[in-house]
């Protein structure tokens, strides 16, 4: 009974916003067209989008951002159907952009790039933030950014970190945010019942193992860590990476590490060019998100598996419009959905 | 007088590109320099300066008391500096001290932990130099522990448990001098918290426990020795402090209202509402155009992204009544005020449900007596209405309860007491509710008119039709019940159906009047079977509206019937001390209880059968900026 209780208006609230999503026909139609203006035209007047408030101005940062807020919204109405520990869990979810926003901030900062760049895309819920942006927005290098976050629940673990050189620092630090994120998700989802709890359990296990995976590698190969710190860094939700299991990899050369993955279940990870294994770990999620929602009526599954669809979404629109910008042909390979693959 | 005004982020209007001096040939040089315009930074030593001043009362365990008084009067920030530095040097010894006994203090708790190995014989000084191993003790969290066991066979250290301690394990580790780099980076990966024991005099564990448990009791006892020494010095400067703690307050607080500034390189601009009547005064105020100049824009002029805000302007008496119609809703900038109505009704709603002139009085005594502590308005709003409630006590000749004691000492012939004309008092009611329910179509009808609005104005609901309808309605069921026609009800009738076909093509015809192309914003079919449900609630909001008043006799009933119980109660015991305390608990249950649910009912009539015919608030109250 919990079940319908718990989940029906939100799964039905779901249900329909998935049925509205963008189908590949229209990423099709969108390649082809020739310009930014084509494309926000098409979709303010053919797609989901044209409920959206479109706001006045005509430049694509603009859209970026009605975007995300339009997204954001929906994600907002997901924690009002919700309450007690799935209203947290939504709350736990929530999390994790501002974890991107604050890597966004590291980042700029080391590199001593400008903040306006950043300031303009911030896009957070004020459902859900710790973080005083106000101030964030006056910090000028990383010193006054720790000042700014000194009393949220970032600023420990990071601190750790403040005297590290800038590459390094950039690692240990997003590595640190992204495991804050983590530990915050998985005690929020103890709290779910079981049913609920063990779908996502699997879906963080591996969200877990792609991570694992990816920051293996690239703490082997550009940053220079130690195998045994790599392991102490590492997440242990894994769903097919257990602690024997990571700590293998984290002490394999790179060459035979790759081939290891290579003959997994995350084989995909490392099949395209190396730049791209961001987007291949999104593509790999992507596809999986299915299997949640196929005998899960009534379930958590639903909201959750919108909003990662959703956002995919906004992000591969977010790629056309740039890649129209700048006249890129291979906008293909930059989408996290492959439009030539059946499904 | 800048206390009147609500100061508008510059930048807002400047982003809106909405921000005008005027153009003219004196203005040239300041639209010249706005190029260049920047927002106003806030001043960071201020709170500096609060943190510094903090810390010191800190030490001296004073709490400072923020007091407006202390805030009038000419201010220097610098001077003020200065005064917090020299009361920080006065005190900075002893500051100095009272730190670092406390963050010592903190130190010796965590060396709490050592009493898990205090039994090992070993001379820890010589232990922690060696020449080719690392000692290090530290904690570490349960699951960072055992990620370090499972890797045990690749870390080149021995790691030891050694005891638990709220909630963190204490490990001791034991590595080879020349890993000293390498086990660093690993230990900071698993949060490793190192105890350094590098500055204390150690011996053998045991001993250093003993020495610190020591150490403890003496820095606890120097910090009671401290406080004792220092309470002369409080007492003495506790006016000086507070006066200069409530100065400081206040120049952060002027600070935030200065962010709200732009500012170039030779000028500073600032917007802020302020209430129409004012404009005189700022002028002289500011004084002639070179040095500053200011210009006005009327509500309507502001860019609509900066919404106008209300301000509400009542004399003292229905002032509190504004904090009832704010919990409905701020009326909006261009709607009538409803509070002078609402004030006088609301006093006149509760007297006559709540009428008694002994519990009124307690009422006007509380309001008077809590008004220091309470809030301001409420006690004001309970004064008022406890002189409403005395007035119609005094005609309902009811002293705490009591009927007949009024009567019998002030003898007249104006007593009229309810529990002896029931249906009177019911019937008074609903024609008070009447004349109410009348009123509010009033300024119904002059709110939307007043916005232009003839489809709700002339033929609406709550517009002359509607006032026209509910008058025809009302004659017609006054015919019926007493038989006395005031209009034929052949001509009744056309007025209703006249009125009832005005309802429901409002919308069309309204359009049509105006010129407008389009006569119904939606499809017709939905425009229609809506209109008819509308009807529906149009009839039955009617009658209940106006019968709804009839809990106004009823609760004047319901007062009486009310301590008549208590007076049985009473009867029975039969005993004086229990006539007493049946006469104390009846008052104050009444006063208590029955107050509020009058309270909450006079509230309730207001809210859904007055406001919700003519009024919208959903304005913004104009807060000005306070320091």
């Amino acid at each position: 009974m919990y079940k319908v209780r718990t989940h029906a208006a939100a799964n039905s609230k779901a249900k329909v916003i998935l049925g509205k999503l963008l189908k590949n026909d229209d990423y099709e139609k969108l390649i082809k067209m020739d310009s930014v203006e084509e494309v926000t035209s098409y979709l303010k007047s053919q797609t989901h989008y044209k409920n959206m408030d479109w706001g006045s101005g005509d430049d694509t940062q603009n859209f970026e951002v009605l975007m995300k807020k339009h997204f954001f919204n929906a994600y907002e109405k997901f924690f009002h159907f919700y309450v007690d520990a799935y209203r947290d869990f939504i709350k736990a979810m929530f999390c994790r952009y501002e974890v991107e926003n604050l890597k966004l901030f590291i980042r700029a900062l080391t590199r001593k790039e400008s903040l306006s760049n950043i300031i303009d895309h911030l896009i957070y819920s004020h459902l859900y933030s710790n973080i005083d942006y106000d101030a964030l927005e006056k910090v000028e290098n990383i010193e006054e950014f720790m000042d700014a976050i000194r009393d949220t629940q970032y600023y420990q673990p990071l601190s750790v970190f403040i005297d590290d050189d800038p590459v390094q620092m950039i690692f240990h630090m997003e590595m640190m945010l992204d495991r804050g994120y983590f530990n915050r998700l998985l005690e929020s989802i103890r709290n779910l019942k079981k049913r609920d709890r063990d779908m996502m359990l699997d879906l963080l296990g591996i969200n877990a193992d792609i991570l694992n995976v990816q920051w293996i590698y690239r703490g082997r190969r550009y940053f220079g860590i130690s195998s045994e710190e790599l392991f102490n860094f590492t997440l242990n939700s894994g769903k097919v990476y257990d602690y024997k299991a990571l700590k293998a990899l984290c002490y394999m050369e790179l060459d035979e590490y790759r081939e290891y993955i290579s003959k997994g279940d995350y084989a995909d990870i490392f099949r395209d060019k190396e730049y791209l294994m961001e987007r291949a770990m999104e593509k790999h999620l992507y596809y999986i998100l299915d299997d949640f929602t196929k005998h899960a009526e009534n379930s958590i599954a639903w909201p959750v598996v919108l909003l990662f669809k959703f956002e995919y979404e906004i992000r591969d629109l977010f790629t056309i419009i740039e890649a129209k910008k700048y006249d890129m042909e291979n906008i293909h390979e930059l989408l996290i959905r492959d439009l030539g693959r059946a499904r | 007088m800048l206390e009147r005004c609500e100061f508008v982020d510059t930048f807002l209007e400047i982003d809106d590109g909405d921000f005008s001096i005027g153009i003219s040939e004196e203005n040239a040089d300041e639209i010249l320099d706005m190029e260049d315009i920047v927002p106003h930074k806030e001043n960071k030593e201020i709170e500096q300066v609060i943190q510094e001043f903090e810390t010191t009362l800190g030490s001296l365990k004073y709490t400072p008391k923020v007091d407006t008084a202390h805030m009038r009067g000419l201010h220097n920030f610098e001077q003020m500096t200065d005064e917090v530095e020299k009361m920080s040097c006065k005190f900075a010894v002893l500051t100095e001290e009272v730190t670092q006994i406390e963050s010592r203090i903190k130190e010796l708790e965590q060396y709490k932990v050592l009493e898990s190995i205090k039994n090992i014989d070993i001379d820890l000084e010589k232990l922690l130099n060696m020449d080719h191993f690392t000692v290090k003790l530290g904690f570490l969290t349960r699951e960072k522990a055992k990620r370090i066991s499972q890797n045990y066979d690749n870390i080149k250290a021995l790691v030891l448990h050694a005891g638990t301690f709220e909630e963190k394990e204490f490990y001791i580790i034991v590595s080879p001098k020349s890993l000293d780099v390498e086990m660093g980076r690993i230990l900071r990966s698993t949060d490793f918290v190192e105890i350094n024991l590098e500055d204390e005099h150690y011996e053998t564990p045991g001993k250093l426990v003993e020495a610190i448990k020591n150490e403890k009791i003496e820095c606890e006892n120097r910090l009671v020795e401290i406080e004792t020494m220092t309470q002369k010095d409080i007492s003495e400067n506790s006016e000086e402090f507070d006066r200069l703690y409530s100065m400081l307050i206040m120049e952060r607080k002027i600070d935030k209202v200065r962010t709200k500034v732009a500012v170039t390189e030779n000028l500073a601009y600032l917007s802020a509402w302020v209430p129409a009547e004012d404009i005189e005064l700022l002028h002289e105020l500011f004084g002639p155009p070179p040095q500053t100049l200011v210009t006005f824009k009327k509500s309507e002029e502001v860019s609509s992204r900066i919404p106008t805000p209300t301000f509400l302007k009542n004399n003292w008496f229905f002032k509190p009544f504004e904090m009832l119609v704010n919990m409905y809703g701020t009326p909006m900038h261009n709607e009538t005020d409803p509070t002078f109505f609402f004030g006088i009704t609301y006093m006149i709603l509760f007297g006559a449900m709540f009428g008694d002139l002994g519990q009124g009085l307690v009422i006007v005594l509380a309001g008077l007596l809590l008004r220091k502590k309470f809030s301001p308005e409420f006690c004001g709003i309970l004064t008022r209405i406890g002189i409403g409630s005395m007035f119609f006590g005094f005609i309902y000749d009811s002293f705490f309860g009591y009927e007949h004691v009024i009567s019998r000492v002030v003898p007249l012939s104006i007593y009229f007491r309810p529990i002896d004309n029931i249906n009177l008092v019911l019937i008074y009611a609903i024609v008070i509710g009447i004349v109410l329910v009348y009123i509010s179509y009033l300024y119904s009808i002059v709110n939307k008119l007043r916005l232009r609005d003839i489809e709700e104005g002339v033929f609406g609901r709550n517009g002359i039709n509607g006032l026209i309808l509910l008058t025809a309605l009302l004659m017609l069921v006054y015919g019926m019940f007493v038989g006395d026609q005031i209009l034929p009800i052949i001509v009744l009738e056309i007025v209703i159906l006249v009125s009832v076909v005005l309802l429901l093509v409002k919308q069309p015809l309204s359009n049509k009047l105006l010129g407008h192309q389009r006569l119904i914003d939606e499809a017709p079919s939905a425009y229609y079977v809506e209109g008819v449900f509308n009807l529906f609630e149009t009839f039955l909001g009617m009658i209940s509206n106006t019968a709804s008043f009839i809990r106004v006799g009823a609760f004047a009933l319901n007062h009486v019937g009310l301590f008549i119980a208590f007076h049985t109660l009473a009867e029975m015991i039969g005993t004086t001390t229990g006539n007493i305390a049946m006469f104390l608990l009846g008052n104050v249950i009444i006063i208590a209880l029955e107050g509020l649910v009058v309270f909450i009912q006079g509230l309730r009539l207001f809210y859904y059968e007055l406001f919700s015919k003519y009024y919208s608030g959903d304005g913004i109250l104009f807060t000005p900026d306070k320091i």
